[in-house]
């Protein structure tokens, strides 16, 4: 502010001079201040034109115009308040959801040159599910051909579990470590070399070779202390010495969850597929060339391995940061078009209920018009005080956004990559400013418009655009927001195959140089005599991978007897292979259908045997057999069926397959898994577990322990989040899209008051009335719900994955919504005009 | 609102040395100002009094004025502005660069 300028008082004295001299001329007193006041000019101009000399003019003025802007915020406090606060929200809402995206899906990875370096893998056009096809060993060196397009590539689990390593060190319990073999030139596809010590080198990879291993930064702070002169220590995985040679960055984190980095020995089976190729391409490599090249090699080994490869099989190629965030990216995106749309709602009704306040104002307007105002500076005064709303707005919201993305965090599934890096980064401030600046122009737009000769008009349009807008928009959130909760119910009802949710799992993988299939069936066996015999155990079994361990699993050809001369040697048709001792199906809560479950008999000397699942029995029915007492051919040998079982789901809840179970006497895979359940709680029979543990093999160690229901849980947890996030910005909206019709009609039945006033008297009925005054505006709600319906789907077309048990055109849903919205919007806008149409005639008439 | 009067802005530009000239021969207020200019003109100029007050604060910006609150003739407090040193030399240039302005413009009007 600058110091007070004298002009006042200069200018009274001016005056006073002026109205003297008059008066000495013999004028009245009246006349002499009437000329004193015509001659001196406008003072409130002249003050403008003193303070505008001032070198600090511009400031002051927009200084004045803060302050003024100020005092019409506390003057018109309420509706400014609220515009504010729903800006902040909007603001709020849509920075959290962009900083979670920005750190899970946009946020560079620590690998250089990340666009270089892409997964490739196999999809076989068959088995249509989402299966991850995976490599064998020897794939490696056929990938390796393609020199033009591949400049390094590593080969690595498709999934970790199995792979874990029981690390024992010192005199703490064995703990088991996600553990990944590989081959020797995964740092390099990376980029990123050891921070301590060595990388692999092929050498490491050959049969023979010392074992050697990587550790990961936490591995190597949580139990070997952070020692730098760790490298050339001897530690003891799964019973074995390991000589550490390198420990890596903290950075590297890849594949997700690996604490050890093992070399990944030579294996020249081509049926062993369980492996993923990682791939660095020479810079000008397009995708598109990598996956030219490997559909080639894909093709090539079809025709070179006959019985190995089916013609099917496709090369799949997937960006390094595709594959990292996976499922979790649409799930995101569409989460964070959802907070977008709740924002644009927001500045849509902030810009309503500035655009109301600056029609109640526009007596203001006129008045400091006439005192000499002009255009440019009442124009200035509004877009001072949008700003001044925005300012506000989007400081509450980035504050808002902080608390919201630690509350997202903590409600987030623990699968979902990187989320916890989420803060507010520079590009969610970046993010930030712009919704800072839609806000701006959402507060000044109104009133500004209301500057131009035909306001009333434009004001008018301009509302209804409004409404227009936020219907959409609200009926494309609630839509999309519906169509995941549906989904996530329907979730919910599917019947995974398994009863018993409270059953308790863990990984019970054994690990150690003299583990082999004879032991482990002693070690299971004795383990599970122990554990039936306890009165807390109802039931107890062990089965090779559990119900949603993961997307990747056994997957094992099979054929029927009957079958076998019909097909075609290139088409493999796969079902989810595992391997179960007696009692699994009890434990699990699988219904057994037909037939018997296995018992010890079912030994190595007896018949082969085998249980089905319903739908793999429905195929064998299907073309005219009786299921049971059937021969199958899976991995290689035939097997009589003796049972058949309910379906289950053991990769992820939405994805159907067939199931084959073998007995693990009679198989050479191993059980990795215990389930088992009991009248005590989990936690007890957990304790129980390891008691008896230690009482057999006290080198063992279990991991990963959770009941089915958790497992199923985990399984959806995503999706409930996406629920929850989309609902809430679906109410949001909902809330937003009632209060700003509510406005609308409040204000043109207000400013119709007189008209109303005038056809009540001359007696038109109240229903008339209302109707007059809604019918408008519920027919701009119709066709808002139009545009947002198609919006809608769109948007669920282009989030079909997302969607189980429900199609984006679910006209239940889409007819649900728009029945809702249509609803609220009626009473939104019924009740003001209800009671507008209500007032005694005289108020409405005198009201002006 | 109505602007200033043409025969006002035609004196927009003069009206800083008016008041410098005015000031020469000493200080006065705002209102002695505009009724010396418009006494000496003979009324042919009639100053827009609301317009006095920007150009005094320019040139009391531009350091050629002070001004101080002090007893009016009718012992009343009013608000005297005084040329400064440097008011003085602008005096001067004023002067110098009118008379070439009134010479160029006779001897555009001079009669063919």
């Amino acid at each position: 502010m600058l110091p007070p300028d004298p002009i006042d008082d200069e200018l009274t004295y001016h005056r006073e001079q002026l109205k003297q001299e008059r008066l000495a001329q013999g004028d009245s007193p009246t006349t002499a201040d009437a000329y004193a006041r015509r001659r001196l000019g406008n003072p409130l101009r002249i003050q403008e034109d003193v303070r505008a000399v001032h070198p600090l003019a511009a400031l002051d003025t927009l200084f004045r115009h803060v302050r003024f802007a100020g005092r019409s915020f506390l003057r018109h406090g309420g509706s400014y308040l609220l515009a504010t606060a729903i800006l902040a929200l909007g603001i709020g809402l849509s920075v959290a959801m962009f900083s979670l995206v920005e750190a899970v899906v946009f946020a560079p990875l620590p690998y250089p040159q990340q666009a270089n370096i892409h997964l490739v893998w196999k999809y076989d056009t068959q088995t249509a599910a989402h299966v991850v096809g995976e490599l064998a060993y020897p794939e490696l060196a056929d990938l390796r051909a393609n020199t033009n397009e591949i400049a390094k590539v590593a080969l690595i689990p498709a999934a970790l579990y199995g792979n874990g390593r029981v690390l024992q060190t010192g005199t703490n319990d064995p703990v088991q470590i996600e553990s990944c073999p590989t081959t020797a030139d995964l740092f390099q596809v990376l980029g990123i070399a050891p921070a301590l010590g060595r990388d692999f080198t092929a050498v490491d990879e050959a049969a023979g070779a010392p074992s050697v291993v990587i550790l990961s930064h936490s591995v190597w702070r949580e139990h070997f202390n952070a020692n730098p002169q760790v490298i050339g220590q001897t530690t003891r995985l799964n019973g074995v010495a390991h000589t550490v040679i390198g420990v890596m960055p903290p950075t590297v984190d890849f594949p997700r969850g690996t604490g050890l980095w093992l070399p990944l020995r030579a294996d020249a089976r081509r049926g062993t597929t369980w492996l993923l190729a990682v791939v660095r391409t020479p810079s000008a490599v397009s995708p598109q060339a990598l996956h030219a090249a490997a559909e080639r090699t894909f093709q090539v080994q079809v025709a070179d391995h006959l019985k190995e490869y089916s013609r099917t099989q496709h090369a799949v190629v997937t960006p390094l940061p595709e594959y990292l965030t996976g499922s979790s990216r649409p799930q995101l995106l569409l989460a964070l078009i959802a907070s977008v749309l709740l924002l644009l709602s927001a500045c849509v009704s902030a810009s309503n209920l500035f655009l109301s306040r600056s029609f109640v104002r526009r007596k203001e307007v006129a008045t400091r018009t006439a005192l000499g105002a002009s255009t440019f500076q009442i124009l200035a005064q509004f877009t001072v005080e949008g700003l001044l709303a925005a300012t506000i707005a989007t400081a509450a919201g980035s504050l808002l956004a902080v608390i919201l993305i630690r509350l997202l965090i903590l409600a987030a599934p623990a699968d979902i990559p990187r989320i916890a890096a989420a803060g507010l980064s520079p590009a969610a401030l970046a993010f930030a400013a712009v919704t800072a600046f839609l806000a701006t122009l959402a507060c000044i737009l109104g009133p500004a418009l209301l500057l131009r000769p035909s306001h009333a008009r434009t004001s008018q349009r301009l509302q209804a655009t409004f409404v227009f807008a936020q219907t959409a928009l609200t009926v494309a959130i609630l839509a999309v927001g519906l169509l995941i909760a549906v989904s996530y119910q329907a979730m919910l009802r599917t019947d995974t195959g398994f009863a018993n949710r409270e059953t308790l799992t863990m990984n019970l993988a054994l690990r150690g140089p003299q583990v082999d299939p004879a032991s482990r069936r002693r070690f299971y066996f004795d383990l599970l005599t122990r554990l039936r015999a306890a009165p807390e155990v109802a039931s107890a079994a062990a089965v090779l991978l559990r119900p949603f361990e993961g997307p990747v699993g056994w997957d094992s050809d099979y054929s029927f007897e009957f079958e076998g001369g019909q097909r075609d040697p290139h088409l493999l048709t796969k079902a989810n292979f595992e391997v179960i001792t007696p009692q699994y199906f009890n434990t699990v809560g699988t219904a057994l259908l037909v037939g018997r479950d296995f018992t010890e008999n079912d030994a190595e000397g007896s018949e082969r045997v085998l249980i089905i699942s319903q739908s793999l029995a429905a195929r064998a029915k299907a073309a005219g057999y009786d299921p049971i007492g059937q021969r199958l051919r899976v991995h290689g040998a035939w097997r009589k069926v003796v049972g058949i079982v309910a379906d289950s789901r053991y990769r992820r809840v939405v994805e159907k397959a067939d199931d084959l179970y073998v007995p693990y006497r009679q198989a050479n895979p191993p059980t990795n898994y215990l389930v088992l359940r009991g009248p005590a709680p989990p936690a007890e029979l957990l304790a129980l577990v390891r008691r008896t543990l230690k009482s057999i093999d006290p080198a063992q160690a279990i991991a990963g322990e959770a009941t089915l229901g958790q497992m199923i849980e985990r399984n959806t947890a995503r999706s409930r989040f996406n629920v929850w996030i989309l609902l809430l910005f679906a109410s949001g909206a909902l809330l937003l899209a009632a209060a700003g019709i509510h406005s609308v009609i409040r204000e043109s039945v207000a400013v119709r008051s007189r008209e109303i006033a005038i056809k009540n008297a001359l007696g038109a009925t109240r229903t008339r009335l209302v109707a007059e005054a809604i019918s408008g505006a519920l027919l701009v709600v119709v066709l808002g719900e139009l545009a947002g319906l198609a919006g809608a789907l769109h948007l669920g077309r282009g989030a079909a994955d997302l969607l189980y048990g429900v199609s984006a055109a679910d006209p239940g849903v889409l007819l649900a919504v728009a029945v809702l919205v249509f609803t609220i919007a009626a009473v939104a806008s019924f009740v003001p005009a209800w009671l507008a149409s209500g007032q005694d005639p005289r108020t409405g008439l005198q009201a002006e | 609102m109505p602007r200033p009067t043409p025969s006002a802005d035609l004196l927009q530009g003069t009206l800083n040395m008016l008041i410098l000239q005015v000031l020469s021969r000493g200080k006065a207020n705002g209102y002695e100002i505009a009724k010396l200019i418009e006494t000496r003109s003979s009324e042919a100029l009639q100053v827009d009094h609301g317009s006095l007050y920007p150009a005094l604060r320019r040139l009391e910006q531009n350091g050629w004025l002070t001004a101080a609150w002090e007893l009016s003739a009718t012992n009343r407090k009013a608000r005297y502005y005084a040329l400064t040193p440097a008011g003085r030399k602008q005096v001067d240039i004023e002067h110098t660069r009118w008379r070439a302005a009134v010479l160029a413009v006779t001897r555009v009007m001079r009669p063919a």
